[in-house]
Parts: C-alpha cells; structure tokens; sequence
C-alpha cells in the first residue's frame, strides 16, 4: 500500500517489544498465564495491523482493548471473586497460607552458634556460624542479600551453608555484634532460615547467636501437616478456607477458596446481610425512581416556560438554569454537604430565622433521604430540561394553533397534546436516566457517606445505595469482603444491565448494517 | 481498443448479514456490453439492483461472482481510482467542509497532480459549466442546479473513460431537471465518453439513453434502444413501465370460433372479443384456449374510423383528460379499462359512448404464463 | 379581563415564579463564594461575610500566610501547604484533558469501524458494549487495583499513583461515546466518502480527510463531556492516586472535609477557583453540548 517508508511497521514494533518484554518478565515472575495473555494481546494487535486482512480491526482493536481490560476484565473478576472467599480473613492464597505454616520453627536447643557477618558491598554480606561448644565446626554461606531494616519479601528456601575447612578464611570486612544491631541487619535475618549441611535449620536466637531450630509442622503425603512438637495433626479444609484440627477447630490464618453460591446465598439467607440488604434495595429503587420523575417534572416544566414565546429574557434564564449541570458535580455536591450541615449549615440557619424549626438532614433517616433527593434534584433536573427543550422544539406548533381554535388552553394543551407526543421518546431517556442514578455512588459517598448508621445494619447506612453498600463491604477497613461485595455486585450489574438491554429494545436503537 | 467498453459478465451481488449469512441477492447473474463512448441508461422500479450493478462497476461494492472489465481489464479487484471512472451521486456527494474549488481539485491533488495543473483544469472546467465566479464558496451556499453542475464538474476534472451517474436528478425540481438532462446529454456529444446512467424514471431514460437496459428484482428485462423498447418490448414488465400512460394490458384467451381466431376477455359477462387476424392470427395459432395478454398502445386507439387494419370497440367514457393537443380519455370498455390518447379536438363526457379503433397492427401479444411476448 | 391583561398576568407570574427558583437554584453559589472570603473553616452559613480574609485564596494558591491561633493572645502561625490545592486544579485539568483526548481516539475509531465497515458480530458487539458498560466502574476498583499494581512492578509509570495509569483506567468509558458518535456518522450520507474513494482516497483518508473534518461538532461535545465527568470523578482516582502532590481535583476538595476537621474556607476558595473556568467553558459551548445531548448520550 505505502510503498515508501514502513512507518506502520515500525510503529507496531515500537508499540509491540515493550509488550513482549513485559510478557517475559511476567514470565520470569511466575505469572504464566498473564504472560500467555499479554503474548496473545501483542500478537493479535501485530496481526491487526499489519495484515491486510484484519484491516477493519484496526479501527476496533485500540478501543475494545481498553474497553476489555478496564471494563470486561473487571467484570469478570469480580464474577470470578464472588464464588470465592475472599477477604480480610481469607487473604492469602493457599499456597501462601501453606508456606506461612512451614516457616514455622522452634528452637530444638541441642546446640548454639556465635555468629559474625562479613559485608561483601551491596547489601551482600556472608554469614559466619561457629560452633561454641566445638569450635572446629565451622560454617558460611554463600553472599547474602540483607536489607538493613527489612523483611525479605516473599518465601525463600533456607539459605545452605557450607562447612568451612581448617585455616579457610572468609573476604570481607567483620561486623561487629554492635553494629549489626545497630544497622538493623538481625531483622532481614530473622525473616530468613539457613540450613546446615546435614539440613538441620539454625535462626537467629535473640541477637547473640544462632541455634539449631526445628519446622513445627511437617507436610504429610495426604496434604495435612503434622505439629513436630506434640504430634498433632491438621489438614486444610477447602470449603471453610482454613487449616482445621481433627475436631474442626481452625489454625491460623485463612486462605482463599472456592465457595460455590455461598456469597449468594448468604445475601437471600443470612440475617444480617439480608435485613440491610433489601431495604438497601428498596431505597434504590425508590430513590432512582423519585429522582427521575422528580427531575423529569421540575425539567419539563421549565422547559416548557421556556419555550414560551412571548416570555422575555428566556435566553438568559436558560443559561443560569443550566449552571448546576456545567459545574463539576463533585464540587456541587460537597458544596451541599456544608449548606446541609445540620448545626451551622445555611439551610439550617434560615430555617431557624424564618420559620423556628431545624430538621435533622444528619441524623434522622428520613432528613437524610429528602436531603439526598433535594440534592439530586437540584443536580438532575438540567439535563431533563435541556432533553425536553429539545423535545418541544421538535413539536410542529400547528398542532397548538389547531387546538386554539378548537377552544383548547394552555393546561388541556400541555397534557393532551405536549406529554403524550414527547413522552414516549423519552421513555429511553428515563430509562437510562433511572440506571445512572441506580448506580449514583458520587452523590451518597460525598454527601451523606450513607449516614446516618442503619440501627443493627452493621456497616449498612440508611441512605446507602446498593453500590455503596457494595463498596462499604470491599473496602471499608473493618472486615473487608471481596467475595461477599463481588457477589451483590454481579447481582447489581444484572439487574442494570436488564435496564440497559430493555432500554435497547425500548429505543430501537436498531444496528444498520 | 475500445478503452472505455464495459462488459459486465454473468454478475452476481449477494448481500450478507455481520454473522456471514446470505440475506438476500440484489443482482441475480446479470450480462451486459457496453459499447465505448455509449449512453447507457440502467432503469427499473426501487430496488430492482440498478444501482447495485452501478456501484460493483464503480468499485464501491464487491462483487459475489462475475467479472466486470473497463477496457478489456477485468477491474474486479481494483480499487475504485484506478479503473478511470467518475461518479455523480444522486445527493451530489459535495465535500462541505471545502470550497468549490477543492471540491474539484481533490481528486487531482491525491493524484499528486502539479499545482499549475490543476487550477488550470479545475479552471477550465469550473468555466464550461458557469462556475468560475463561486469556486471560493462552499457547498451549503450553492443551489441544487449549481450543487450538480459542480459534482458533474468533479467528475469531469478525472477525465475518466467511463461516467456513472446515479440518479443525478431526482433531487431537482422538474424545471432544473429537464435543464440538466440536456446539459448531461450535451456534455456526453462533447466528450463521447462511455455513460452508464442510472435512473427509476423511464422518460430520463428515453430521452437519454443510447440504449436502455430494463432491469427487475435483479434481472435484466430487455436491452434495447428507445425506440424498439418502446415498440417491441420483449416481455409484460417493459411494457408495463415503459411508456406514459402505459400500454393497455388486456388478460384473456385464444378462442377458434367460426374458423377464426378471436381474443376474449376473461369476464363473467360483455367481456371484449377481438378477431385476431393477419399478423396477429398466426402469433396467436399455438395459443388456443390459452391465457395471453393483449397489450395496445393508447395512442393506437382512434376515435376516427380507419381501414381494415383497426377493429372498433365500443366504450364508455369515464375520465377524459383534456391536455390541449390531444386528450387522455379513460375507457370502460368490455370489463376492464383502457386508456386512448385521442387528438383534442372533441371534448369527452362522462358517460359517453364511443367507439374506438384499435390498430392491430401495433397490437403486441404476450404470453401470460412466461409474460414474454409471442414472436 | 381583556386578553392582553391576561397575557401580563400570565407574563408577570412566569417572571416571578422564574426569579424564585433561580434564587433558590443559585444560592449554593453565593454561598460557597462568600465562605471563600470569610475567615475561619466553618460550614458557610451566612450571605455576606463578617470578617472578609484572603486567607483561603492565598492558601489555594500556596502563598504563605499568618494565621491567627489564639484569637485572645494574637498568637499567629505560618499556614503553607505542602502542594498548593491549585496543583490539584492542574492535576485534574491534565488527566481530563489527556484521556478525553485518548477517548476521542478510541471511541471515534471504533464509532467509524461500527458504522461503516462491515464485520461479523457487529451489532451483538455493539449492545454488548452498552450493556456491560452499566457496570458501576466503582465496583471495579479491586481489579483496577490488581491491574495497575501488576503493571507499575515492570513500568513504573503506569503503575498506582500515577497519573498515566489513572488515565489509562479512564480510557475503558468508551462505550456512550461510541453510540454518540455513531449515531452522528449515520446521519452523514457515505456517498461522500464514497465519492471520495473514487477521487482516489484510501479508506483511511476518506476518514482522516471527509468524515473527521465533517463530524467535527460531535467530537466537541465527546470531548466536553467526558472532560466534565472526569473532573467529576472521585472514587477511582481516589484509590489509584496516593500521594497529596497527584491528587486530582475532587480527592483534594474532599480532603479538606474529614470527619473530624472540615475546612470548608479552603474548600470553597478551591471551588470557586476551579469550578468558575469549567462552568465558562461548559456555558461557552452549550449550544454544542445541547446538540449532541438530543442525540442521545447520558451524562454522568
């Protein structure tokens, strides 16, 4: 096609090798199969764009590549994490969980090493174990990475050390006892195990010296461990996610696991998830429906002032309309946050001045939830006035002419000609409009943050939208839940995107081919 | 070589839906030549793949089977710029966001042509169709006539070997119409470029083409020049959609009585009866008894008695349209209508009788089971 | 009543009832202004300020200034912010701009490969984009995270706390704007670049050269869209950008309201400060916006 310079080529290579090479280091790293994906994406985004033959994707793969990484990945993630337990109890994988267990040691006490360091340069340093009782036992490992003042991350095998012959001397400057306490090298080496050439393990005892340490627990072939010290036995428990004892107690930390429809379940049965649960629902429909036909009505009747031929300034009545939909939303929001607040705000000052009373937009459910809907309002109604502007402007005004001299009125006219000719190319508008607010996680977190608390609703608060409740359960601090949230979640997006799939039908928005 | 012939062999387009799946055939193996340096006009009724066939030979639609060739080259998988065509689209197709002046030279200049040359083409051309004192001004400015007359303008800067047009007037009011059909017909004297024409109106057709090509549902119904389109159609649906009013179609049967040939109305009762004879009789032998359709041009009714060669029918006058050098006069005559086109020096009434003469001899029969007319 | 009366009435009540509801519409900005010049952190409560300071502005613009600590005393301290709130401003202005500019190349892209080319599974492709575009992007932040912290451990720059891997995140909101732009190519007839192609245009000049320069108001209102709905956005920059110096506009203003300490003088000053330009350039293309508004995109 361009018979001139490959600049196409070499854009894919530019865009390509960076990608190869996170594909191989994703690779070394262990994560084969998101290096498989990423070595997929590259090759189908080369083949694309260079071969005549996927010409037409050119134009899709950018877009759908974001679309699938920021929106389907995502999706499909949480629908993944919602047959999982997964949370702050269930937070390490099980092989984590498993390692965790084996790092496990206790000091045997059958003999003691004194210790000496020898810095390499770089964090490097050998280490040098002598025997007290026999000082012809002799050990050293191979240069060490330390970093002063920090856990090793991950888990590492022991570290071997070599038995050191007669006369042998190691290179290296000596640290002294002193200065390994005070350049904090112990922590890097408690997090550590090193093992003697007959693979008993010696750890750091105190600061002083080494002493040979035992693991507690022993991997049997069956999968479950046996404690070295008392000889009990515990094996994992995949359907709670945790090590459990013969008795079904559980041991340590949990892992994630595979759940089934647990979460499910536990959002149609357990109390205390159900309870918040549906009211949660019905105060989200309720209050996208409210916010719809509330911005509907105040944007309708504006609009319908507004095309009002013989009124005058409607060009500059309609600018300072739109204002509340120009500003940043976030900013409106927060603004209303401080004008609602219940002992200094504006709102509050005025109605005290004007009319003696002072509702509780804070703390009382039902203040909160006018508030919520006064806010929205105030934030929505632009949008629905500038849609119906559009709407009447489209309405041929012979119509109107006609019913004037049929003795009609500008009421009889508004709801016997205007409302049934706009509404039902609006129902889409409405539809669409509903699902946004369904979803309106902004105005609750920033204004409200779900307050006041639900009384026996835990983390539930009464203005709290299913989204927010959702994102309460993932990430607020205390008892975080992927699983539980991943669950309501992909029940929320199912019941959204029936909204979406109706409003589809509904608009006819028919793909021409 | 004839470097602007267009021979379109056994052409096929099949339309399908995003999952691959054949929807449905818009032109049905279709075979035409076109001479070099001829007018040819492609007219049927909506959808009867008239512009499909433009459109593969344009290049903007692929091609299901069949071969296209410009010039003896097979142009099937050649892109559309280089197979030396030009194309005026029925809504002009004017770039808006250029002057008048781009919106000619465009193509010159992703040809890579000289900057010289091109204001000098553009220029020349811009002045043979009375645009050269607009070229600064954009599309949204110009009227309709004007719009054409610069998509016709874009067309001729390409010096192309073949002219598609596709039906280029239909967004013009009658005057403006008639204006531009001659200016296209003037303009095809002048460059003798090869034209294919598309167009739904069959008196654009007439009054253009070389000759037409009749097309339906994706076939080709009759290649022909206007005049033996017009007096031969080769089957129903010609002589149905060529000519204005149409020809008067009359179904009925071949019927031997008295040891001639009759045609008869098919009636419950009073259903016309005409003797078939001469020409006629031995077209009808090997349709006894069976169903044919009797086609007669209403210009081939007279009010006036003629010799032997006309046959009279009385009729009952419903409508007359008087049209000042000749009336339409609408006939109830046996059970059906005709239509007589019948010189205007009588006024008709409503309920009149008259009786009129038909001219055998321009009488066409048509075979009504294949609709073919019998030779 | 003759009919003209009628009509003043009629007029006179329109006017009335409009100038009450603009008042009440327009207070919460008078508000925040006058709390933007008033002195002390509280809640605004009162039209006109008592006592008018530039404290707050002089702090959103980072210049130092003396606080009063005890009012009996006069006991003052230096108030400098580490990264002045304006920085926000500009933070958000940035990320705005780079990925509408990224979404206009996106989804204009995909909207021209929808309505004009022809590949298989178009328009189950198509209504799957909207439906699973209904996913509340809030809920995503687990994988955002994983998907971003996976990344930032081989390419620093797109990792959390960066600005390039927040946009990044933005660039997967494509799908409204595919169907606006869409809708938008359909309405132009393709004998242009039909035309076009027969000129001797490549497919991919008909779209840089005929349908980009004609579809140009359409690509306006996507970009002034979704510029305001990314200065809007709170919960996914606040998860992805950590440190004070990245935050963009709506984390910084609302770090300023904690439970415990709400400074609403600088909230406002801040508010003032960013959502006056915004709200110009919105009103200064309204006639735009309010085109492809019909047209049939969400604002969110």
């Amino acid at each position: 096609m361009n018979g001139g310079f490959p600049i196409r080529q070499i854009l894919v290579a530019l865009v390509a090798i960076p990608g190869l090479y996170l594909s191989f280091e994703a690779y070394q790293a262990g994560n084969v199969w998101v290096a498989l994906a990423i070595l997929i994406i590259v090759c189908l985004g080369a083949f694309v764009f260079l071969s005549e033959s996927g010409y037409t994707y050119r134009y899709l793969f950018p877009g759908l590549l974001g679309f699938g990484l920021f929106v389907i990945f995502p999706i499909a993630y949480m629908v993944f994490l919602s047959f999982t337990k997964y949370s702050s109890e269930h937070l390490l994988s099980f092989d984590r969980a498993l390692a965790l267990f084996r790092q496990e040691t206790f000091p045997v006490g059958k003999a003691s090493y004194k210790y000496k360091l020898f810095a390499e340069g770089n964090d490097r340093y050998v280490l040098y174990l002598e025997d007290e009782k026999d000082p012809a036992k002799r050990f050293a490992s191979s240069p060490l990475e330390l970093k002063a003042g920090e856990q090793p991350k991950g888990e590492q095998e022991p570290a071997k050390l070599e038995a050191l012959l007669p006369g042998a001397t190691i290179k290296g400057t000596v640290l002294e006892l002193a200065q390994v306490t005070r350049e904090k090298l112990f922590i890097p080496m408690r997090g550590r195990q090193f093992a003697l050439p007959d693979d008993t393990l010696v750890g750091l005892e105190g600061l002083q010296r080494f002493a040979s340490r035992q693991r507690v627990w022993t991997l049997n072939p069956d999968g479950s461990l046996t404690n070295s010290q008392d000889g009990t036995a515990i094996r994992p428990d995949f359907r709670r996610g945790y090590f459990v004892k013969n008795k079904g107690e559980k041991v340590g930390v949990g892992f994630r696991t595979f759940s089934g429809l647990e979460n499910y379940l536990r959002i149609l049965a357990d109390p205390r998830i159900q309870g918040p649960f549906f009211k949660i629902f019905l105060w989200t429909v309720s209050f996208s429906a409210i916010s719809v036909a509330l911005t509907f009505a105040v944007g309708m009747l504006l609009a319908v002032i507004l095309e009002w031929k013989e009124l005058n300034f409607r060009g500059g009545y309609r600018t300072l309309l739109i204002l509340p939909y120009a500003v940043p939303a976030v900013l409106s929001i927060l603004i209303f946050k401080g004008l609602f607040n219940q002992e200094f705000g504006a709102v509050n000052e005025f109605l005290k001045a004007a009319f003696g009373f002072a509702p509780e937009w804070e703390t009382n459910p039902w203040g909160a939830r006018v508030m919520v809907l006064l806010v929205n309002v105030w934030l929505g109604y632009p949008y629905m006035m500038l849609i119906c502007t559009g709407m009447l402007q489209s309405i041929p005004s012979g119509i109107y002419e006609a019913s004037a001299i049929e003795g009609s009125n500008p009421l009889i006219d508004f709801f016997k000609i205007t409302l049934p000719l706009v509404l039902p190319p609006l129902v889409p508008i409405l539809v669409s409009s509903f699902a946004f607010n369904f979803n309106n996680f902004n105005l609750i977190y920033l204004l409200t943050g779900g307050g006041p608390k639900m009384v026996g609703g835990g983390i539930a608060g009464e203005t709290d939208l299913l989204v927010n409740y959702t994102f309460n359960i993932a990430f607020r601090d205390s008892g975080t839940n992927y699983g539980l949230a991943s669950a309501i979640a992909t029940l929320l997006f199912l019941m959204v995107g029936f909204l979406a799939w109706m409003n589809l039908k509904l608009s006819g928005k028919n793909v021409k081919m | 070589m004839s470097e602007g012939a267009v021979e379109i062999k056994n052409l096929v387009k099949t339309y399908v839906d995003d999952r691959g799946r054949p929807t449905f055939t818009a032109v049905k193996n279709i075979s035409l030549h076109i001479e070099d340096g001829e007018f040819m006009v492609l007219v049927g009724p909506s959808g009867c793949g008239k512009s499909t066939t433009l459109r593969m030979v344009a290049g903007l639609e692929k091609i299901s089977s069949g071969t296209i060739s410009i010039g003896g080259r097979v142009v099937n998988e050649m892109e559309p710029k280089d197979r030396g065509i030009a194309m005026v689209f029925q809504n002009y197709a004017l770039y808006p966001h250029m002057t008048l002046y781009n919106n000619m030279a465009f193509g010159l200049q992703l040809a890579k042509k000289s900057k010289d040359f091109i204001s000098e083409t553009v220029g020349r051309t811009s002045k043979a169709l009375g645009l050269d004192h607009m070229l600064e001004r954009k599309p949204h400015a110009l009227s309709g006539g004007q719009r054409q007359r610069v998509a016709l303008g874009r067309a001729i800067v390409r010096s192309p070997k073949v002219f598609l047009f596709d039906e280029p007037l239909s967004n013009l009011d009658a005057k403006m119409r008639v204006q531009m059909r001659s200016e296209i017909s003037k303009l095809h004297a002048q460059l003798g470029s090869t034209m294919i024409y598309v167009t739904h109106d069959q008196v654009e057709a007439m009054t253009m083409g070389d000759r037409i090509c009749v097309m339906r549902d994706g076939n080709i119904m009759q290649v022909a020049d206007p005049l033996t389109l017009y007096r031969q159609p080769d089957n129903l649906f010609v002589a149905g959609f060529i000519g204005s009013p149409p020809m008067n179609l009359i179904k009925g049967k071949v019927q031997k009585r008295d040891g001639g040939l009759f045609f008869v109305e098919t009636a419950e009762k009073n259903g016309l009866t005409i003797p078939l004879q001469g020409r006629l009789e031995s077209l009808a032998g090997k349709y006894v008894d069976k169903d044919i359709v009797f086609g007669v041009r209403p210009e081939h009714l007279s009010d006036q008695v003629k010799d032997s060669g006309h046959i009279p029918v009385v009729s009952t006058v419903e409508i007359s349209e008087p049209m000042g050098s000749e009336s339409l006069v609408y006939l109830k005559s046996g059970t059906g209508n005709m239509i007589a086109r019948i010189h205007g020096e009588h006024l008709f009434h409503l309920g009149e009788q008259v009786t009129v003469q038909i001219n055998l001899d321009k009488v066409s029969l048509f075979d009504a089971a294949t609709e073919n007319v019998i030779r | 009543m003759t009919a003209s009366q009628k009509l003043l009435v009629r007029k006179t009540m329109a006017h009335a009832f409009m100038i009450c509801f603009l008042v009440l519409i327009l207070v919460p900005f008078v508000m925040v202004v006058s709390a933007s010049f008033r002195q002390g952190n509280f809640a605004p409560s009162r039209l006109i300020p008592d006592k008018v300071s530039l404290d707050h502005w002089k702090y959103v613009f980072g210049i130092p200034y003396q606080e009063v600590v005890n009012p009996a005393t006069g006991e003052t301290r230096l108030i400098k912010p580490s990264t002045p709130p304006l920085f926000w401003f500009w933070n958000s202005i940035k990320v705005s701009f780079i990925a509408s500019a990224g979404i206009i190349f996106l989804s204009g892209s995909a909207a021209y490969a929808f309505a004009r080319l022809r590949f298989r599974f178009k328009s189950i492709t198509l209504r799957g984009l909207l439906i699973l575009q209904m996913f509340p992007m809030v809920l995503s932040l687990v994988a955002f995270y994983v998907i971003l912290d996976f990344a930032g451990q081989y390419f620093r720059w797109i990792g959390l706390n960066t600005h390039s891997g927040l946009i990044m995140v933005y660039l997967g909101g494509i799908s409204n704007y595919i169907w606006m732009i869409k809708g938008y190519f359909e309405t132009i007839p393709p004998s242009m670049e039909e035309s076009a192609r027969i000129d001797g245009a490549s497919q991919f000049q008909t779209l840089t050269r005929i349908l980009i320069p004609i579809s140009l108001p359409i690509f306006a209102v996507v970009f002034i869209l979704s510029f305001i709905s990314y200065m809007s956005e709170y919960p996914v920059a606040s998860v992805v950008l950590q440190s004070g110096d990245n935050w963009t506009l709506a984390v910084g203003a609302n770090s300023f309201l904690y439970e415990q300490e709400k400074l609403w003088g600088r909230f406002a000053a801040l508010a003032v400060l960013s959502g006056v330009p915004i709200t110009v350039v919105f009103l200064m293309c309204q006639r735009f916006v309010i085109g492809g508004l019909t047209s049939g995109g969400v604002k969110e």
